[in-house]
């Protein structure tokens, strides 16, 4: 998410910025409304959002949850174990 | 037959699948990956995957971190 600032340090003006619902970038540049697509890919897949957020240290899962919820990050980095053998546990994915 | 599964020898039926191996485990396919023989399995593949003797395999989940 870039700010008016950046924008503005680029060389460019826009009377206003604004997020949509779905974090497409639109702007509007002076009277002519135009949207912008401002993605990025990796290995064929398409994010709007550059934020990459680590799932460590969090008091619970709900916490988690709600913490990359409210960040907007798109991808997530998670650690590898070997599953329990004893019996099944919760899981991060829930 | 026997296999290895998480560094761990153990013996188990002929013609077991990933799927069978996991409901013997009481593993929700959903929370886990599967490796056999270093190849991840499609968990489209888990029923029809057969398992042989001598595989090596790797049951993960994920968990925080990284």
């Amino acid at each position: 998410m870039k700010s008016g600032q950046q924008f503005a340090a680029e060389g460019k003006r826009y009377a206003a910025i604004r997020l949509s619902e779905n974090s497409t970038l639109l702007h509007k540049e002076k009277s002519a409304m135009t949207t912008q697509k401002d993605t990025w890919t990796i290995a064929g897949r398409e994010f709007t959002s550059r934020l990459m957020v680590g799932t460590g240290k969090y008091a619970s899962f709900q916490q988690t949850a709600e913490a990359l919820e409210a960040s907007g990050a798109e991808i997530i980095t998670v650690a590898v174990r070997r599953v329990n053998l004893d019996r099944s546990k919760e899981s991060l994915l829930d | 037959m026997h296999i290895t599964l998480n560094g761990e020898g153990i013996d188990i039926a002929e013609g077991s699948t990933v799927a069978g191996l996991l409901e013997h485990l009481q593993l929700q396919r959903e929370r886990v990956a599967v490796e056999v023989n270093l190849d991840i399995i499609p968990k489209t593949a888990y029923d029809s995957h057969g398992l042989s003797d001598g595989d090596r395999i790797e049951i993960v989940h994920f968990v925080g971190g990284g």
